[in-house]
């Protein structure tokens, strides 16, 4: 009976992941051919409106299907191994899968056939057909029955251990999402009370700040929602692998919850040079973006100290010798310095980006779009293979063929992410434009950003490669000779806690700060809304004759 | 909009710009101008040209199908040449 | 007593005192900062006094700075605005009644709609708001061109809107403009000949978006007309009127800036493209109705 259970709760997680990865291969090579497309170079099916309907795709795909399915399926995973007992309510598990299934499916053909050309951030007056709408609501709305879950188990865990300290990984899904939770409430809103109703017709005019600030609570709050389970990885998986102990088991506590907190009440920065938010907010989201970073600079000196341990415990010596005695041949081991050094360098982005008078120069860019592919395409992705890599064989009991396939794939990830973005960069600083599907590059202003952008698009090529690469060594995992895999293992502290502050094994605290800054971050900028009189009609992208939305 | 606009260099310049339709963008790369254009709102942004020349400005969000054809250009004039340039000159670099 | 057996509340908890501290510390600065000070110090301008500061940075302050400037005059080219009155007048529309009204029109614009001469528009399947729209600028005379003005005075609102969307309704003449198309090759600035390159891909160097953005196939735009089947020799017209400034009720002079740019060969060719045979196969959009 527990071995089904086991089983079923292996299957679940197994099903979100093979979702989740499903869908990250048409989406690269989408990518891929966007870059072809407003490059120099020849491009196959070059129209500009397929343009911009395959930026929708790839946007809607890796941003909202991707992500989502795989922090399900990995939060599924880390409550059955390091609670190490089964998933509790996973009948509410799978009724979750399927409804984010069916509205995924909803967006993705809606969007194919044209009727959604709005982009993943849908930004009103721009307004879709409401089948796109729904499917966007249903695999939202359907991963808070995860959030539930998480919640749920970690609570009778909690009741079934009193005074144990909940597992670091448990702990940090759990607060992946709490965080899912606050980070969705903005887009769940805007979706109920400001697009569908115009999509249906049912109101005639649509507020458009109000549609774009509540997005912005999703906005930010979401590419941490993202972050985490690679932030997991790091702290619980990664020791492990290298073959040391986690330096800091309360850093990693305190990393989730400076996470939780401060990556919600600070969307603005993404709206900086808008005119419906006044300056005064716009600085003091700015200001809160700082405290975010904090738990990355913590996060960042954790895990090299842990793998400073592991190194030395290898045999390393010297001020970097630990470095060369570290195990590379291990695929979590390598990709976590691939994924940190991306990390520093789209970090360092980031600062940029957050810094309200730096922003005016790189917003709407393609610095911004160089900024999110290193940091989501390049430091966690990786980390998300990684993961996979570590759960394949665990689920299926086969082991990966080739440790050194794995290892490449990942190097080819890096090196072709590195291709795309530093190019990208660079034309962001030039005022190349966002979301243009095509440049004239006769044009003397355009002339010289034409080479970079070239070599954006080999990057881009050699992306595909790498992401053909990783599903066929997902897929050959599924095949071959069984071998019983050791469970699961989760890193062991330098310190295990044997008794930590309740306030460090439970979030109530930490969601009552939050509540407090988002009152004060947001309160105002979403309830000037409601007396600023900004109403204007909403322009759908396809026209039918009997619509009776709007113009 | 205008297809272009001039104005003297080395003197306060503020942009005041809202929009019909969608959203758009305003930028002008190599200078502080960088705003969104928003319904429903008006955008102000205050810069001042240092440099003589034709600045591209090229629309810097998603607005629809034609997004890639959205640019326009100002035009930084010496100091001397604006007063004399008619209000219908100043909205236009084409040879009146 | 064995710390595991301790009772983890008891367990010293400093992190309320430490969390709501910070909060309560994150709050005052950044307040202080963000609208008491930073925003009181302008570069192009006078220190603001706190209030202001405060307002400003709410985002709730009204510029109150006059311009010297001479102000450019007002043109208005066109009486209609997209409001839900005049949409609602136009859906309300009677295709029959409008049969009876559109009798006269046939003389030039053809049977149904259908022009048969060089001269004048094909009206068959043309966007009800459009025709409704050109209707009120031959009414009020932004739009002037020989007996329509008059055609146009003669006509009520009501009677315009039967008509348009009689006309919109009669089949055999132009699409509908659904504003999806299917994805086909050689629609970029990749494309050698210029009348397709200008279609599908516009001219970003001159500011010129792609016809088919607002005209389609594959774009809409309302009050745009679809061009596709449209007489080829009209077409050119029009974009002549507008170049030359004979025709100016644009919106926002959005088609004179497009087509003083122009060139007279471009508008050929441009026309030529667009006007396939009625009822010849057209390029690929994707049925709406």
């Amino acid at each position: 009976m527990k071995e089904r259970a086991v089983q079923n709760s292996s299957r679940l997680a197994l099903y979100h992941l093979w979702i989740a990865f499903g869908v990250f291969l048409p989406a690269v090579a989408l990518g891929a051919w966007q870059m072809l497309m407003r490059s120099p170079l020849p491009a196959p099916l070059d129209d500009t409106n397929a343009y911009y309907t395959s930026v929708t795709l790839h946007g809607t795909a890796m941003a909202y299907a991707v992500t989502t399915f795989f922090a399900m399926g990995f939060g599924y995973a880390v409550t059955a191994t390091s609670l190490g007992r089964p998933v509790r309510g996973i009948i509410a598990a799978w009724i979750g899968f399927v409804i984010c299934l069916i509205g995924t499916v909803m967006a993705v053909v809606i969007v194919l056939i044209g009727r959604a050309t709005v982009l993943y951030t849908f930004y009103p007056p721009l307004l879709a057909s409401p089948w796109y709408y729904f499917g966007a609501l249903l695999l939202i709305g359907g991963s808070m029955i995860w959030v539930v879950l998480m919640i749920y188990n970690m609570l009778i865990w909690k009741r079934d251990n009193p005074g144990q300290p909940v597992p670091l990984a448990m702990f940090a899904i759990t607060a992946t999402a709490i965080l899912w939770a606050w980070a969705a409430s903005g887009v769940i809103i805007e979706l109920l009370f400001v697009l569908i109703p115009q999509a249906l017709g049912i109101t005639t005019r649509i507020d458009v700040g109000l549609g774009r600030t509540l997005f912005t609570v999703t906005l930010h709050a979401i590419v941490y929602f993202w972050l985490m389970p690679a932030y997991i990885a790091y702290y619980t998986l990664a020791p492990e692998a290298a073959g040391g102990r986690l330096y800091s088991d309360t850093a990693g506590r305190l990393t989730f919850i400076m996470l939780l907190v401060f990556s919600v009440p600070v969307g603005l920065h993404h709206v900086f040079q808008d005119p419906d938010i006044g300056a005064g907010f716009k600085f003091l989201q700015s200001f809160l973006t700082f405290f975010v970073a904090l738990p990355t600079l913590l996060t960042v000196f954790s895990i090299c100290a842990s793998l400073e341990i592991a190194g030395r415990a290898r045999g390393g010596r010297g001020l970097l010798g630990w470095l060369w005695a570290l195990p590379w041949q291990e695929p979590m081991v390598l990709a976590v310095a691939l994924s940190l050094v991306m990390l520093g360098l789209g970090g360092f982005g980031g600062f940029i980006n957050m810094s309200y008078a730096m922003n005016q120069m790189v917003h709407n860019t393609t610095w911004v779009t160089a900024h999110f592919h290193l940091i989501w395409g390049g430091a966690v992705v990786t980390m998300y293979f990684a993961i996979a890599y570590e759960i394949w064989p665990r689920i299926t009991g086969r082991p990966l063929r080739s440790k050194e396939l794995a290892r490449w794939q990942l190097w080819l990830w890096f090196a072709g992410m590195l291709i795309v973005t530093i190019p990208w960069h660079i034309t962001g600083l030039m005022g190349m434009p966002r979301r243009v599907a095509a440049f004239d590059y006769g044009d003397p202003f355009v002339a010289p950003m034409g080479p970079l952008v070239i070599i954006s698009a080999i990057g881009g090529l050699i992306l595909l490669v790498s992401a053909i690469l990783l599903i066929a060594i997902l897929v050959r995992s599924h095949f071959g000779e069984g071998q019983l895999q050791a469970p699961l293992r989760y890193a062991i502290a330098v310190n295990p806690p044997k008794a930590i502050p309740a306030s460090l094994n439970g979030f109530a605290l930490w969601n009552a700060i939050l509540l407090v800054l988002m009152v004060f971050a947001y309160g105002y900028p979403i309830g000037q809304f409601l007396f600023l009189k900004s109403s204007v009609p909403a322009y759908e992208v396809t026209h039918t004759a009997t619509s009776g939305a709007g113009p | 909009m205008p297809q272009c606009v001039q104005v003297p260099v080395d003197t306060p310049v503020k942009f005041r710009i809202t929009s019909t339709d969608v959203i758009h963008g305003f930028l002008l790369p190599a200078t502080n101008v960088n705003t969104m254009v928003v319904p429903g709102f008006v955008a102000e942004v205050r810069t001042a040209f240092s440099r003589p020349g034709i600045y591209e400005m090229p629309c810097n969000e998603f607005c629809g199908y034609g997004h890639h054809g959205m640019l326009a250009r100002v035009k930084v004039v010496p100091k001397e040449q604006f007063p004399s340039l008619s209000p219908v000159e100043r909205t236009s670099c084409a040879k009146q | 007593m064995m710390a595991r057996e301790q009772d983890i509340s008891e367990t010293y908890n400093p992190w309320p005192k430490i969390g709501w501290a910070t909060t309560a510390g994150i709050v005052v600065v950044s307040a202080v900062l963000g609208f008491g000070l930073l925003d009181r110090y302008q570069q192009a301008g006078p220190t603001l006094s706190v209030w202001s500061a405060i307002c400003r940075g709410l985002g709730i302050s009204s510029d109150t700075e006059s311009t010297a400037e001479p102000q450019p005059t007002l043109r208005t080219p066109t009486r209609i605005a997209w409001t839900n009155a005049t949409l609602d007048q136009i859906k309300a529309g009677d295709a029959k009644h409008g049969a009876f009204v559109t009798l006269v029109c046939t003389a030039c614009h053809g049977e149904h709609g259908i022009s048969q001469s060089a001269l004048y528009p094909t009206l068959a399947g043309m966007d009800a708001a459009t025709v409704y729209k050109q209707l009120d600028d031959f009414r009020s005379g932004k739009r002037s061109w020989g007996a329509m003005n008059a055609i146009a005075q003669a006509l009520s609102l009501h009677d315009s809107a039967d008509a348009a969307v009689y006309f919109a309704a009669q089949p055999d003449g132009l699409p509908a403009l659904t504003g999806d198309r299917a994805p086909e090759s050689g629609r970029s600035l990749r494309q050698s000949d210029p009348a397709k390159r200008l279609i599908f891909a516009g001219a970003p160097e001159r500011g010129i978006p792609p016809c088919s953005a607002c005209h389609g196939p594959g774009g809409y735009k309302l009050g745009a007309p679809a061009l596709q089947g449209q007489q080829a020799n009209y077409i050119e017209e029009q974009l002549l009127a507008f170049a030359q400034g004979m025709r100016q009720n644009d919106v926002f002079e959005q088609m004179r800036i497009i087509a003083r740019q122009l060139t007279s060969d471009e508008m050929h060719a441009v026309a030529a493209f667009y006007a396939a045979p009625v009822g010849a196969p057209r390029v690929v959009g994707i049925p709406s109705r």
